[in-house]
């Protein structure tokens, strides 16, 4: 803690006679060629001060300390100070000989100095110039560097902490670590072992609270309800019991829909084209949490009969295609009565999922087709409009051995049959192929209108 | 070509009094130069040698000083001469190339090539040998002259008189800009302390 710089005096006899403000020092810079200082108080600690001896050039204190012995050459004490070097300074407290001294101010300088023959003492630097010789290339038996010897530019005062030594009598007391203890008397050594980064109280155990499932209305043809979209859902992260949701790092893994998140962890669904799975990320202090939900669409049952006089047919009875390029039967025939508008309706919004063995590890994506087809004559089918394929495939993600994820595909087949004579009985059937042998969920219908 | 050196000692008698003994090197005729005689016993001239000081890591450490030998013959005139002070005697030495035509040189030719004094006389075979050695001697003297006790600075003495540990103990002097001045208690009844024995151009922090 520094003194306050206090009155300047003129001499000792001043310096004596006055005492100083409280809290500061005086000084008296030329006391009969001594530097005098005098606190205001007797100072619990040894009192040092930072001062300016006459001109802090190199060349000047050099010429100072071998001032009235020898001289100096003619236009060393300028070439000193030429050298652009910052402040020096020069502190003897001890028996060193102005030669020693000359030597604590100069040779890190990569300076040296002589007495010439004529009794001035000189100083010069030792400089490299161009080097006399190069190396054309590198031989066998180049020379090797043995040692670098550094010329110092510059001294820099001050590079390291100018702290004071305390002394062992300023030192109030050394503690051992059997001396520290708790308040209640527990004693440090009592809590070994001790464990970096131990949570004894959990407040930094990071949890990803629960997320709540997504339901979502939609017509027989699994179209979605109006009003059903956007959704959002708030996932949050915890440390202990802190929400720290908006310090984490938020991704997503959808299925069958199209999802963001913020940066505070809110999702937002924006479209769904069946039922789908949504599984969170977050990262956080290294550690990666997940949590998913269902996001289940709900398809209501299709209407028990057409308009005007049509009525309708359904199934939810599949019989499962095999794999192959070949369209197979999957629905048994559904017949209806076609109203007087002279068309049926045919929906088959699916779900499917593969009917196999599964292979190694790795993940998988599977795809499927739909049709629908008429009976035109007795025996004689035809499509309607055109195949269907999945909207999005079936997946399985296998490792060590067994199914880790799976998802289901989506497939829907929606066609309208037009130009059919009101009154009339139409039978339909649902076709469908893929690579491999599917399981398929969900329900058709024909509605006869 | 050849060069004539005038050797010039000024060794001192027991009784102090200061002897001028001149001696010269390759006259090319009588030795009267500068208004004097030299006497022509020179055996062997000096040759100084310098290192510059490097300690393994910067040059310009200590710098060892100049030192050579000078030997000359001990003349009947001058056999006294061994028996003088020579220490600290001054040695001047000049030198002077030898002009075309077998001349001696002009006194205005001598230059002075070396100052500095002996430092010690040895006698071999009515040799003498003196050792000869630079004014470097000048600088190797304490930088911090001052001692408490003895400093002839009232403040000083009596600070060192009161403190027996103070006493004798070299008083610091500092040049240029030096911080965290270890300063000694000078003046116990005012508590002024001593920053360092030189006059300072500022204080920034005490």
């Amino acid at each position: 803690m520094p003194f306050a710089l206090g009155t300047g005096r003129a001499s000792l006899a001043a310096l004596q006679a006055n005492a100083p403000a409280g809290g500061t020092v005086d000084w008296c810079l030329n006391a009969g060629g001594l530097l005098l200082a005098r606190p205001a108080d007797r100072p619990v600690y040894p009192f040092t001060c930072d001062a300016t001896f006459g001109s802090a050039a190199l060349g000047d204190i050099t010429a100072a300390v071998v001032s009235g012995r020898l001289p100096f050459r003619a236009g060393v004490v300028a070439a000193l100070n030429g050298l652009g070097l910052g402040d020096c300074g020069l502190y003897i407290d001890d028996e060193a000989t102005v030669a020693e001294a000359l030597d604590r101010l100069l040779a890190g300088l990569g300076i040296f100095w002589k007495v010439r023959a004529d009794g001035t003492v000189d100083a010069r630097r030792v400089a490299w110039g161009t080097p006399a010789a190069s190396f054309a290339a590198w031989q066998r038996h180049a020379p090797s560097r043995q040692q670098i010897i550094l010329p110092t530019a510059r001294r820099q005062l001050g590079w390291a902490a100018n702290n004071r030594v305390h002394g062992e009598g300023e030192l109030a007391r050394i503690l051992l670590a059997t001396d520290l203890a708790y308040a209640d008397g527990t004693p440090i050594e009592a809590l070994k072992p001790a464990e970096p980064d131990a949570d004894v109280t959990a407040t930094a155990t990071p949890s990803l609270d629960a997320l709540p499932g997504l339901s979502l209305q939609a017509d027989h043809l699994g179209v979605l309800s109006a009003g059903q979209l956007p959704k959002t859902v708030q996932a949050t992260r915890r440390r202990g019991t802190e929400n720290v949701s908006a310090t984490t790092a938020w991704s997503l893994e959808v299925v069958n829909c199209s999802a963001s998140i913020s940066a505070a962890g809110l999702i937002s669904i924006t479209e769904v084209s069946a039922t789908g799975r949504i599984t969170v990320i977050s990262e956080r202090d290294g550690v990666e949490l997940r949590g998913s939900f269902d996001v289940v669409v709900q398809r209501a049952p299709p209407p028990a009969s057409g308009g005007s006089g049509g009525t309708t047919a359904s199934t939810s009875s599949f019989t499962s295609p095999p794999g192959g390029s070949v369209w197979t039967d999957v629905t048994g025939d559904l017949t209806i009565t076609i109203g007087s508008g002279g068309q049926a309706s045919l929906a088959a919004p699916l779900e499917f999922f593969p009917n196999i063995t599964f292979p190694a590890n790795g993940f998988y994506t599977y795809p499927a087709e739909l049709r629908w087809r008429r009976e035109t004559s007795p025996g004689v089918w035809a499509t309607v409009g055109t195949a269907a394929i999945q909207t999005s495939e079936a997946a399985v993600d296998m490792d060590l051995g067994s199914i880790i994820a799976s998802w289901n595909g989506a497939i829907t087949c929606n066609r309208t049959a037009t130009g059919l004579t009101a009154g009339s009985t139409q039978k339909f059937r649902l076709q469908a192929r893929a690579a491999q042998s599917n399981f398929l969920f969900g329900t058709a219908s024909a509605t006869g209108s | 070509m050849s060069r004539t050196t005038l050797i010039d000692c000024q060794p001192r008698r027991p009784d102090g009094t200061v002897e001028t003994l001149r001696l010269v090197d390759r006259s090319p005729r009588a030795a009267a130069y500068l208004g004097a005689q030299w006497l022509p016993h020179v055996v062997e001239l000096p040759a100084f040698e310098m290192a510059i000081g490097f300690d393994g890591q910067r040059f310009g450490a200590q710098p060892s000083p100049q030192i050579g030998a000078l030997a000359f013959a001990l003349a009947p005139e001058i056999r006294s001469c061994a028996g003088w002070v020579w220490r600290d005697a001054a040695v001047t030495i000049r030198q002077a190339d030898w002009p075309l035509g077998g001349s001696n040189p002009a006194d205005g030719a001598f230059a002075t090539v070396w100052t500095g004094n002996a430092a010690a006389i040895s006698v071999d075979a009515g040799v003498a040998r003196v050792e000869l050695i630079d004014k470097g001697q000048l600088l190797r003297v304490p930088a911090a002259p001052l001692r408490f006790g003895s400093s002839g600075i009232a403040l000083l003495d009596a600070a060192a008189a009161a403190r027996d540990r103070q006493a004798g103990a070299v008083v610091p002097v500092a040049f240029g800009r030096v911080f965290t001045l270890p300063g000694p208690l000078a003046d116990r009844l005012t508590i002024v302390w001593l920053g360092a024995a030189q006059r300072a151009a500022s204080v920034r922090a005490v």
